[in-house]
């Protein structure tokens, strides 16, 4: 289904002409009278597209005189980080979307008081924009099973999962749901867990935790070009960071299950060895050889997992919303990550304060970290211990409904790689393209 | 190590026009009729509102969440798995369904990692 990778049903393209409107109209009421005092400097809505490009991180727009609006900075993100995506992962129906666009926060006035979308009356259209964008698309596997895939937002800088209105509607028309959430245990697992499952009113029946041989012995510091190479020691070091993952999702009372997603360089001793390592942790562990033989390789892993989703599950919530945002981030880091220490900078320092000024306190934290460690560190493998959390800047995403954590140096702009994979990519002229995985 | 095996667009290709069914045929499956959903070509539709309406009626089935180590250039292949977890428990008798992401152009001209699933899942 290769379309599913290209433009699919418009939905990223109606989200990022939906951003780019109301980035727009903000633009527009600036430029004709400004009458909600909004200072340009402090406009936190930015405009979107669903490109890596990172020339646009940091952009200077309006110049060119006074019939071409006021200059000021702005900057680009990209379309899955942008709140509208969130937004539209999070809402029921159209009427829950609506209102959780008024609520958007978009700038503050000169004397620092919140500006919202529905200031400036524009909440209507920006969800006439997303009507078609919030049905769920229905396609299908190879093997024929359906797949509902809606909504996208990135785990490290979003909350990672698909639409909340795909998860119910698949819970509702078949029997088991498989869903996915972005990245790491760390990311998409823990979002999924306190700021998702609330929200769907049904938390998971069995985790699965997916690890391959190869990434394990990359965490134990096996160099990327011998993987392919037996190495026990290795492997024993990696699974340090398999077992905190089991562990953190351990905390959420929800049976866990670990599949190990076979390659063929994977050698008979190593899958001994990790069996044996994932016994003594007290983990169902099942290999699984889909990529060579689809559903024939999952047979057991199936089995297994349908047992796991029969027991009881007791689910708990890491932290309470009504929690302050500090102990919130703390809860976390602590228990997920591993931080001993959490430190703020002077501006997520001021931020604080503003949460509280605003009564903002109260809502689930959403933090964005590097996907590659534990930490905030990508280079921080396996399992980094007190270590110090670095807070940069808390962002408030009222209509998503959570506080925006940024730590360490991510970006909500991602850029290319030196050889991007748009090199190796063409189409003939029967319209048959290649080099798109 | 993939070498004997075709690329995953090919095998995307290969496969599609033999094995894929018209999508209505997919709703059928989950008990939507052809008014239920609008169909975008012939294996891509929109659940429209009645067959939302509809199926909320309905009680919810079990929920599994497929979450993944921290990913490394060595590949975990999480949407991969869940894709075969799936095919895997519709081959034992159950009535599965996935619920994923859209994926990024972002990404998809930059690394790999295109959330669809690779080799014979996806």
């Amino acid at each position: 289904m290769e379309d599913i990778n290209l433009h699919f049903t418009g939905d990223m393209h109606a989200l990022t002409s939906a951003t780019n409107t109301l980035a727009a109209l903000i633009d527009n009421h600036l430029h004709q009278g400004n009458q909600l005092n909004i200072d340009p400097r402090r406009i936190i809505w930015k405009r979107a597209l669903d490109i890596n490009d990172r020339a646009l991180r940091n952009i200077t727009i309006g110049l060119g005189g006074p019939a071409n609006s006021i200059p000021r900075q702005d900057h680009f993100e990209i379309t899955v980080a942008s709140e509208l995506m969130a937004v539209l992962c999070l809402s029921q129906d159209l009427d829950d979307l609506k209102e959780r666009i008024a609520n958007i926060l978009i700038a503050y006035t000169y004397d620092k008081k919140p500006i919202y979308v529905r200031d400036l009356h524009v909440e209507g259209a920006i969800t006439m924009l997303l009507k078609d964008a919030l049905k769920p698309n229905l396609v299908q596997t190879l093997e024929n099973t359906p797949a509902i895939i809606h909504g996208g937002p990135f785990a490290n800088i979003a909350h990672g999962c698909n639409s909340i209105l795909a998860t119910k509607l698949a819970m509702k028309l078949g029997d088991y749901t498989i869903t996915e959430a972005g990245f790491g245990a760390d990311l998409g697992g823990e979002k999924f867990m306190d700021i998702v499952a609330p929200k769907l009113d049904h938390a998971p029946n069995a985790i699965v935790i997916v690890a391959t041989i190869r990434a394990l012995k990359y965490n134990g510091g096996q160099a990327l070009k011998n993987l392919e190479n037996e190495d026990l020691n290795a492997l024993n070091l990696g699974f340090k960071n398999l077992k905190r993952h089991v562990q953190n999702m351990r905390y959420y009372h929800v049976p866990v299950v670990v599949a190990i997603n076979k390659f063929a360089t994977d050698t008979d001793n190593e899958i001994k060895l990790l069996e044996t390592l994932c016994d003594e942790l007290g983990v169902e562990v099942q290999v699984a050889d889909i990529h060579h033989h689809g559903s024939k390789g999952g047979i057991e892993l199936a089995k297994m997992v349908v047992k796991a989703a029969d027991k009881d599950a007791n689910y708990t919530r890491l932290y309470e919303d009504a929690q302050p945002t500090i102990e919130k981030i703390d809860t976390i880091a602590s228990e997920i990550y591993g931080a001993n220490n959490v430190g703020y900078s002077p501006k997520a320092q001021r931020q604080l304060q503003t949460l509280k000024d605003n009564v903002w306190d109260d809502l689930p934290v959403c933090i964005a970290k590097t996907q590659y460690s534990l930490s905030d560190d990508p280079k921080k493998l396996g399992s980094p211990r007190d270590f110090t959390l670095h807070v940069k800047e808390l962002v408030p995403k009222l209509g998503a409904g959570f506080i925006v954590v940024l730590t360490g140096s991510i970006l909500t702009m991602p850029g290319l790689p030196k050889e991007p994979a748009a090199l190796n990519m063409d189409v003939d002229n029967d319209g048959r393209i290649s080099g798109l995985f | 190590m993939q070498m004997s095996f075709p690329s995953d667009i090919e095998i995307a290709q290969i496969n599609e026009h033999d094995k894929m069914k018209n999508i209505n045929e997919i709703a059928a499956k989950l008990g939507l009729t052809s008014d239920d959903v609008e169909q975008y070509g012939h294996f891509k539709a929109k659940i429209a509102s009645s067959g939302i309406r509809k199926a909320m009626k309905n009680d919810d089935g079990k929920l599994i969440l497929v979450t993944s180590i921290n990913p490394t250039p060595a590949g975990e292949g999480k949407s991969t798995l869940a894709i075969g977890l799936a095919d895997s428990l519709q081959a034992i008798g159950k009535k599965s369904i996935l619920a994923l992401r859209e994926p990024s152009l972002g990404p998809v001209m930059g690394m790999k990692g295109g959330a669809t699933g690779g080799g014979y899942a996806k």
